[in-house]
């Protein structure tokens, strides 16, 4: 194998693929990243843990010699950053199960794996079930991502939901405690409802596969896995198994107490409230009065702080408590300048926050025994 | 016909030596009691043959005229009571009037005795059944009874005497028991010429605590007293949290200065320790002594005095399980500044200290021993800066286990100060490894986080705001007819925990809320493991207190991190912190221990530097 290929796409898809590589594993080829040229189908960088798998083909560069080669992929990082650094062009030659990368004054031989052990390269799977820009898939994974379960157990809900319907592509994470769900019309979906679950660790490096925010993603799932294709990009992984619980239910139907205000400020407000709570006494209450949300904490050996709010409220009163943290969750990824409505129905009821582009974010409160 | 004869007295004093009189160091029981109620301030004992060939004891009580001396082998003769009102309130340690006419019956006994202010003495002896006539005699103010031949006339109970040592031992022990209770009076052991136990006036019951079991034990246990004037007065020495033994020997208490084996005190006690000792083999030190009125308590009713009864023992429980308590919640469990059990224990050991903790400040600068952690495992991230300030305080109280050794070693004087520990990682997914000032500093997170919880989940009950958390969807758990009747009808006692339980069809019940400090809560297991305490708790009768705790402690086990969680660096960071505002955070509650320290010297060791 010999080419040559201009350095900055080339570290950045070897970037990108050393990112899903394994980072320890007993199968070293699982470690590592290939490279694959052939002067019909051109230059491919590739990587796979199993669980991820993803396949870039360079625009540009100049295979003189068709060839495949896999190397560690921390090594191939390393090395390609350091002579890459006022360089164009690369000339990478695969030769033995080795990569040599030669500058006039710099020569690497990184030994690799055998490439008869890659994991196959794949393929786009048939008709796409969902296709939206590139920016708008990142921004629903962006919102809804965070509200997943960290704790053990439960485990489908360590990933996050995509809903395939014919009319539109419905993203959803919850723990339980709080629901996230970014909703965006789809052309073309699927005739029958598709839900997979797919992990976070995927699902950060979907959002680096493009720069071009106009560019189109295609989502597809397959045999258990899902596939995202943006542009000469495609990555894949297996989905997670289980079923999140009935989620529809939960989220409450509009009250007509609530109020609308600018995501910054609300999160100003929750943020300033929450300055005297500890990790253990960890509350807001919210008073929603005429014309002002009054937010108040109180923890013992720390002290109290009380926020008022001017909101167009005029419903009946209510009071109760959140965990700051779920509510400012929401609100930072939220454009500061969006207009939120947040509604509540009762004390032991979930709030609910809207951002009128789709996107729903539900939290229960909290209480205090008696 | 004529098969029945009553006895003559010589036979049935014998009978009644057999309840009262077992062996030497028994008499010597008597006779100090005797001695005690006689007003005694100094009381000398010397024995022969560990107390086989010859017990005296010497006191300078108020001492018997010849008329007392004439009744004192007398079966069930006594200065001590005049009729049966007087059991209701006894006051003194003898009362029947057994002793002297057992231990005459069973060996040669001679009492020498002047009164105070009489100008003479007089003599008394009894062999072995046989009393004398009262002679005038000399002798020093007081009263002295020399016992020899004990069971020279019975070979069947001389048999069953062991070696002068172990007889020795126990006479020991029963003149410990005197010391301790009466920490006014002086008493002097002498064995065959070698004084054993001297004890000088008005020590005070520490020292004399020291005089026994070593001063290092002495300086380390904890000081309790009830509030004044209570109607059961608690005074204790105790082991704070961590100090323990395998065996439960030191555990003594004392009824209005008797010795006794009361099991409502004992129970009391191992009540207070709960949570802080490891179940099953590790004993707290505890030299419990309760003071009340005489009437409230019943001493008559073992042969040898060895037991009480309560008028309200209820009362005295919680007044002993409360006393006990406070001090060890007020303890700051610390280091011994010397090691004061055997030496040449091993030194990796698990050390008792107080977590105090401060976060944020970072590492000092130039520190000569604070490389940059290697990269977390699992999550790949490098270790945040912010380095765990945790002061470790060495004041003079022991560490865990039997074989605590402060790193400080002998000698060294008490240092309080701050310790800083800096994360470096996780093992095994259960361990934190840190760095402290001087060495290597392991915790369980599963342990720790376990006592955080337990601790946070009991204030915020006692305080009743235990913050709750809601779910969206509701756990639904399915249970046994009986189990759902059983959450039904505990539905209070959920609520008040902080889970919200409710029927959800038949055979389930719906969580719709949990507490909020739990980390992984899980609804199902909790719910199961909480009904099960709940009806063995019943079954046994425990009180709600008790049964709460218990409950609490299940939920701080299940919610706790486990072992194999991986922990975020900014999570360990937080279980550290949270672990400073904890009065017992080196032992989770059932317990065991949470960290395990090995100091540089430890490691020197190790690697022959």
């Amino acid at each position: 194998m010999r080419l040559n290929v201009p350095t900055a796409p080339l570290l950045e898809a070897v970037g990108l693929a050393s990112a899903v590589a394994a980072s320890k594993s007993p199968k070293r080829i699982l470690e590592c990243v290939a490279l694959r040229a052939s002067r019909a189908d051109g230059i491919r960088v590739e990587a796979s843990d199993l669980d991820v798998t993803i396949a870039m083909r360079l625009d540009a560069g100049e295979v003189v010699e068709d060839g495949v080669v896999a190397v560690p992929a921390t090594r191939l990082v390393s090395v390609l950053r350091e002579v890459g650094e006022g360089r164009k062009d690369l000339t990478l030659v695969g030769q033995g199960g080795r990569l040599e990368v030669d500058t006039p004054d710099c020569q690497f031989r990184i030994h690799g794996e055998d490439p008869q052990e890659l994991h196959p390269s794949e393929a786009f799977p048939g008709a796409a079930a969902a296709t939206l820009p590139f920016s708008v898939l990142r921004s629903m994974i962006d919102r809804t991502q965070f509200a997943t379960a960290r704790e053990p157990g439960r485990f489908a809900l360590h990933g996050v939901q995509f809903r395939f319907t014919s009319k539109e592509l419905e993203v959803v994470a919850t723990d339980g405690r709080r629901l996230a769900k970014a909703v965006h019309p789809v052309a073309s979906g699927p005739a029958t409802e598709l839900k997979v679950i797919v992990g976070t660790k995927p699902l950060a490096l979907v959002s680096r596969l493009a720069a071009d925010p106009t560019a189109q993603v295609e989502v597809a799932v397959h045999d258990r896995r899902i596939y995202f294709r943006v542009g000469r990009c495609l990555l894949s992984s297996r989905l997670i198994d289980g079923a999140f619980p009935p989620y529809e239910q939960v989220i409450p139907q509009s009250s007509a107490k609530g109020f609308v205000a600018k995501a910054e400020r609300l999160a100003t407000a929750l943020r300033r409230a929450s300055l005297l709570t500890t990790r253990e006494m960890r509350s807001v209450t919210l008073d929603f009065g005429p014309n002002l949300l009054v937010l108040s904490s109180r923890a013992p050996d720390v002290g109290e702080a009380k926020v008022s709010l001017e909101v167009p409220y005029t419903e009946a009163p209510e009071k109760l408590g959140f965990n700051p943290d779920y509510l400012l969750d929401a609100l930072k990824v939220m454009d500061p300048q969006a207009d939120v409505r947040f509604e509540v129905t009762s004390a032991r009821s979930p709030g609910k926050l809207t951002a009128g582009d789709g996107y729903v974010y539900v939290v229960s409160p909290v209480s205090v025994t008696e | 016909m004529g098969r029945i004869r009553q006895l003559p007295p010589h036979v049935v004093n014998q009978i009644a030596a057999g309840e009262v009189v077992e062996r030497p160091a028994s008499v010597v029981k008597e006779l100090v009691e005797n001695a005690v109620d006689a007003g005694a301030t100094r009381v000398e004992v010397r024995l022969v043959e560990g107390g086989k060939a010859r017990i005296e004891v010497r006191d300078d009580g108020c001492g018997m005229d010849a008329d007392d001396l004439a009744a004192a082998f007398l079966p069930h003769a006594t200065s001590k009571l005049a009729d049966v009102g007087d059991l209701e309130h006894i006051a003194s340690l003898g009362f029947r009037g057994e002793a002297l006419a057992s231990i005459g019956s069973v060996a040669r006994a001679t009492i020498t005795s002047r009164p105070a202010g009489a100008d003479a003495g007089a003599v008394v002896e009894d062999r072995e059944g046989a009393v004398t006539c009262v002679r005038p005699a000399a002798a020093a103010p007081g009263t002295v009874i020399v016992v020899e031949g004990l069971f020279a006339g019975v070979p069947a109970r001389r048999k069953f005497l062991r070696s002068a040592a172990t007889e020795l031992g126990h006479a020991v022990e029963t003149m410990e028991r005197f010391a301790l209770a009466f920490p006014d009076v002086v008493f002097v052991l002498e064995h065959e010429g070698r004084t054993l136990v001297d004890t000088a006036a008005g020590e005070g019951r520490r020292a004399r605590i020291g005089r026994f079991h070593g001063d290092d034990l002495a300086r380390a246990l904890l000081e309790a007293r009830s509030a004044p004037g209570a109607a059961v007065e608690v005074e204790a020495w105790l082991s704070p949290p961590g100090l323990s033994r395998a065996d439960a020997r030191l555990q003594q208490v004392f009824v209005n200065g008797r010795f006794v084996r009361d099991r409502t005190s004992l129970h009391a006690l191992r009540e207070a320790y709960r949570d802080l000792v490891p179940p099953g083999d590790r004993q707290p030190i505890v030299f419990l002594f309760v003071t009340c009125d005489p009437a409230r308590v019943d001493v008559n009713v073992h042969p040898q005095k060895a037991e009480v009864r309560w008028r309200d023992a209820s009362a005295v429980h919680e007044s002993v399980r409360r006393t006990l308590r406070a001090a060890l919640e007020g303890a700051r469990p610390g280091v011994p500044v010397a090691p004061w059990e055997r030496p040449g224990v091993p030194r990796s050991t698990v050390e008792a200290a107080e977590w105090a903790f401060t976060q944020g400040a970072g590492l000092p600068v130039g520190a000569p021993s604070a490389p940059r952690g290697p990269a977390w495992p699992g999550g790949g991230d490098h270790l945040p800066d912010a380095t765990a300030d945790v002061a470790v305080s060495r004041a003079a109280s022991p560490a865990g286990g039997a074989s605590a050794v402060a790193s400080a070693g002998p000698g060294a004087t008490a240092v309080s100060g701050r310790e800083r520990l800096r994360p470096v990682g996780q093992v095994l997914g259960t361990y934190l490894v840190l760095e402290g000032e001087d060495g290597l500093v392991l915790v369980d997170q599963h342990a720790l986080h376990e006592r955080v919880l337990f601790d946070q989940i009991s204030d915020r009950l006692r305080d009743g705001a235990l913050e709750v958390q809601h779910l969206l969807v509701p756990a639904v758990v399915s249970l046994s007819r009986a189990e759902v009747a059983r959450v039904e009808e505990e539905r209070g006692t959920f609520e008040r925990l902080g889970w919200v339980v409710e029927p959800f069809g038949e055979g389930a019940v719906a969580v719709r809320a949990c507490p909020a400090v739990l980390r992984r809560p899980d609804p199902e297991g909790m719910l199961r493991e909480v009904l099960a305490v709940l009806d063995t708790g019943r079954r046994s009768g425990l009180d709600r207190a008790a049964l709460l705790s218990a409950v609490v402690d299940r939920m701080a086990c299940r919610g706790a991190v486990m072992a194999g969680d991986a922990l975020h660096p900014d999570e360990v960071l937080a279980l550290l912190a949270q672990a400073e505002a904890l009065n017992h955070a080196h032992s989770c509650p059932h317990g065991r221990p949470t960290r395990l320290v090995m100091s540089r010297r430890d490691l020197e060791r190790y690697f022959h530097r």
